[in-house]
C-alpha cells in the first residue's frame, strides 16, 4: 500500500523553484531517507509533503487522495512532523508538550481530556521517557528533547512520520537511540520519511534511499544497491576515492570502486517491492 | 498546590484587597459602617446619599475598585495573549500600537474640546485603527515571518502616532488642555465612574470569548508556525482571532483608564511564575492576578501620599522591580 505518492512534482516558494520532477512513492511500513548536500531541496520537499508549501506543479497524493482535498486537521492525524530538536520559549512540562500532539483529535474549541492524556503518556512510555513526563521541557538535553518531539508526533497517531534531520546535534549514544526507535516504529507499521547528512545513518536505518541534488532525484533504491562510492561521490561532488576512504558502510561495496555502473531508475516499482521484502527479513 | 487552590487563593486575596481598599483613604470608613450600609442596600432600604460615608462608599470607592478589577484583569489577559502568540515573553499589549493609537485619539479629542464620552470613543477607535494599520502593513510585507513584520510595523506605526501626540501637545493650550492631555496619558482610575466600566464590559466580554474558546490552541502557537500547522492548527486564523480579541480588550480598557503601563507585561510573568505556561490555567490566573495587582496599586496610589499619585507611575514603581526580581531569580521557570 502506498501512503504518499508524488508524481512529477515541482516545488518551491512562490516563483522561486527549488525542486523539479520529483517522483517518489512511500509504502506503508517503510523507512525512506532523503540524502543530499545542503540546499538540495530536502527541507522544501518535506514541507511540501506536510502541506505547508503548495506544490508548483505535478500531483501529490496522500493515502490515495490529492493533498488539496485534506483539511489541516485530517492531515495532522495521518502525518506527524518531527522538526529538529529546538529550544522552547515557554517552560511547558514534557507531558503537556506531548499532549499538544493530540490537538487534531480534539474539537476546535475543545481541550485534551483524560483519554488524550493517557495516549500522551503511552507515547512517552513507548520511547522509554515516561520518567521525563513532569520535567520542564526547557531543562532537557538535546537528545531528550528530540525524543519528546517524536513522542509528540506519535501522539497524533499518524501513519507517516516526517522527520527533519532527527539525529542532527545529538551525541553518539542519542543518535543510535533515535535510529533504533525509528526502526522499532517501522516494525510496528509506521512509515517514516527522514533527512540526514550522515550516509551511515541512511545505510543502517532506511529501507530505501533517495539521492537528491539541485532539486532533482539522482537515484532511488535500497541502500545496498544505490549507496556506492560512485553515486555518493556524484551526490556530494567528491571523488570516489575520497568517499571510499571516509565512509564505512555496513554492507560490502557491491561493485569495485573503478567500475561505475548505471544508477537504478528512480521509478522502478518491481525494484521497490524487492527492497521492502529484503528489509523485512 | 493544585491549580484550583491557586485560583481560590487569588480570589480570596482579591476579595480581601478590595475590602481593605473600601476602608482606607482620605475619608476613613469603619468596617461597621460598611456592613450597615451594605445591609441597608441588600434589604433594599435605599442608600442614604445625604450621609458622607455612603456617598464615598457607593459613588467613589466601589466604582473605582470595580474599575481596578476590570482594567487589571483585561490588561493582564491581553498581555498574556500577546506574549503567547508572539512567542515572546517581553511583549506587552502596546506591541501593535494600541496605546499610541488610543493616546492619539484621546489627545485629539481633548485638543478639539470634545466631551469625555467622545474622548473615550476617539481613544477606542484610535487603538483599533492603529492595530488595523499595523496588521495591514504586516500582511502586505509577509515575505517570511508574519511575526517579525507585525513587530516592526508596530514599532514604526507606534512611533508615528507618538509623534502625532507630541505635535498636538505643542499645539494645545498649555493652561487647560495640556494638563488633561498629560493626565490622560499617565493613566488612572480616579475619573472612572460605574457607567464607564459598564460601558466597557460588553467589549471586554466579547473579546474574552475567543480567548476562552481557543485557550488550548494558544499553547500550540508557542511553537514554530510550521510545527503548529503540522499538528492541525490553522495558525494564521488563530493568531488573527487572538490579535483581534486582545486588541479589542486593550482598546476598551485604555479608552476609559488611559495608558496604564506595566500591568500587561508584569502580570503575565507573575501568572506564569505561579502556574506555568498552560494557557488554559494561565487565563484565569492572569485575570485574577491582574485584578489583584491593580486594586492594590490603585489603593496605594490614593493613600500613600497626601496628593494622589498617577497610577501609571506607581505601576512602574512596583512593576519594574518586581519584574527585575523575577528576571533574576526566576530563571527560565517564568
Amino acid at each position: 500500500m502506498t501512503v504518499m505518492d508524488l508524481r512529477a512534482l515541482c516545488l518551491g516558494y512562490g516563483k522561486r523553484e527549488i525542486g523539479r520532477d520529483i517522483t517518489l512513492s512511500i509504502g506503508a511500513g517503510e523507512i525512506v531517507c532523503l540524502l543530499g548536500p545542503n540546499g538540495c531541496g530536502k527541507t522544501t520537499l518535506l514541507k511540501t509533503i506536510l502541506g505547508l508549501l503548495p506544490p508548483l506543479e505535478g500531483t501529490l497524493h496522500v493515502n490515495g487522495a490529492p493533498l488539496a482535498a485534506w483539511t489541516r486537521r485530517e492531515l495532522a492525524r495521518f502525518t506527524g512532523y518531527v522538526p529538529q530538536a529546538h529550544a522552547a520559549v515557554f517552560p511547558f512540562r514534557v507531558e503537556d508538550v506531548v499532549l499538544m500532539g493530540r490537538t487534531a483529535h480534539v474539537g476546535l474549541f475543545g481541550a485534551p481530556g483524560p483519554a488524550d492524556r493517557a495516549v500522551a503518556r503511552d507515547c512517552l512510555a513507548r520511547l522509554g521517557i515516561l520518567p521525563l513526563a513532569g520535567r520542564n521541557y526547557m531543562h532537557l538535553s538535546g537528545g531528550e528533547r528530540q525524543l519528546v518531539i517524536i513522542a509528540r508526533a506519535l501522539a497524533q497517531e499518524p501513519a507517516v512520520l516526517v522527520m527533519d534531520e532527527p539525529t542532527a546535534s545529538l551525541d553518539f549514544a542519542n543518535q543510535i537511540r533515535v535510529l533504533e526507535h525509528m526502526r522499532g516504529l517501522r516494525n510496528r507499521g509506521l512509515s517514516i520519511l527522514f533527512t540526514t547528512h550522515q550516509p551511515e545513518h541512511a545505510a543502517r536505518t532506511a529501507d530505501r534511499v533517495v539521492l537528491m541534488r539541485d532539486g532533482r532525484i539522482l537515484g532511488l533504491g535500497a541502500p545496498r544497491d544505490i549507496m556506492t562510492p560512485e553515486s555518493l561521490g556524484r551526490l556530494y561532488g567528491l571523488s570516489q576515492e575520497t568517499v571510499a576512504e571516509n565512509l564505512r558502510l555496513p554492507f560490502p561495496d557491491p561493485r569495485p570502486v573503478s567500475g561505475p555502473g548505471p544508477l537504478p531508475s528512480p521509478t522502478s516499482p518491481a525494484h521497490t517491492e524487492n527492497t521492502r521484502k529484503d528489509s523485512r527479513r | 498546590m493544585s491549580n484550583r487552590s491557586r485560583i481560590l487563593l487569588l480570589l480570596g486575596l482579591l476579595i480581601l484587597a478590595s475590602l481593605v481598599s473600601l476602608l482606607v483613604g482620605q475619608h476613613d470608613i469603619s468596617p461597621a459602617t460598611i456592613v450597615r450600609s451594605m445591609g441597608r442596600s441588600l434589604a433594599d432600604l435605599g442608600v442614604d446619599m445625604s450621609s458622607g460615608d455612603d456617598v464615598v462608599l457607593w459613588k467613589i470607592r466601589l466604582p473605582r475598585i470595580l474599575a481596578a478589577v476590570v482594567v487589571g484583569a483585561a490588561l493582564s489577559v491581553a498581555g498574556t495573549a500577546y506574549q503567547g502568540m508572539f512567542r515572546n515573553p517581553l511583549v506587552s499589549p502596546d506591541i501593535l500600537g494600541v496605546s499610541a493609537g488610543a493616546g492619539l485619539g484621546a489627545v485629539l479629542a481633548i485638543y478639539l474640546d470634545f466631551s469625555v464620552r467622545v474622548t473615550q470613543l476617539f481613544a477606542f477607535s484610535g487603538g483599533l485603527l492603529a492595530v488595523t494599520l499595523v496588521c495591514a502593513v504586516a500582511w502586505c510585507a509577509r515575505t517570511r515571518s508574519l511575526i517579525l513584520a507585525l513587530v516592526l510595523s508596530g514599532v514604526a506605526v507606534g512611533s508615528l502616532f507618538a509623534s502625532g501626540i507630541s505635535l498636538i501637545k505643542i499645539l494645545s493650550d498649555p493652561h487647560s488642555q495640556l494638563s488633561s492631555i498629560t493626565f490622560w496619558l499617565l493613566g488612572g482610575l480616579n475619573t472612572i465612574g460605574a457607567d464607564d466600566v459598564l460601558g466597557a464590559l460588553p467589549w471586554i466580554t466579547l473579546a474574552l470569548a475567543p480567548l476562552v474558546l481557543l485557550r488550548w490552541r494558544m499553547n500550540l502557537l508557542s511553537f514554530e508556525d510550521d510545527e503548529a500547522r503540522a499538528m492541525g492548527v490553522d495558525v494564521t486564523r488563530t493568531r488573527i482571532a487572538f490579535i483581534v480579541a486582545a486588541t479589542l480588550m486593550t482598546s476598551a480598557v485604555v479608552a476609559i483608564s488611559g495608558v496604564i503601563g506595566w500591568v500587561g507585561l508584569v502580570v503575565p510573568h507573575m501568572a506564569r511564575f505561579l502556574t506555568g505556561p498552560d494557557f488554559r490555567i494561565l487565563l484565569p490566573v492572569s485575570m485574577l492576578s491582574g485584578a489583584l495587582f491593580l486594586v492594590v496599586t490603585d489603593t496605594a496610589a490614593r493613600t500613600v501620599a497626601p496628593v494622589e499619585i498617577p497610577l501609571g507611575i506607581l505601576t512602574a514603581f512596583i512593576g519594574v522591580p518586581f519584574f527585575l526580581v523575577l528576571l533574576v531569580r526566576g530563571g527560565d521557570r517564568r
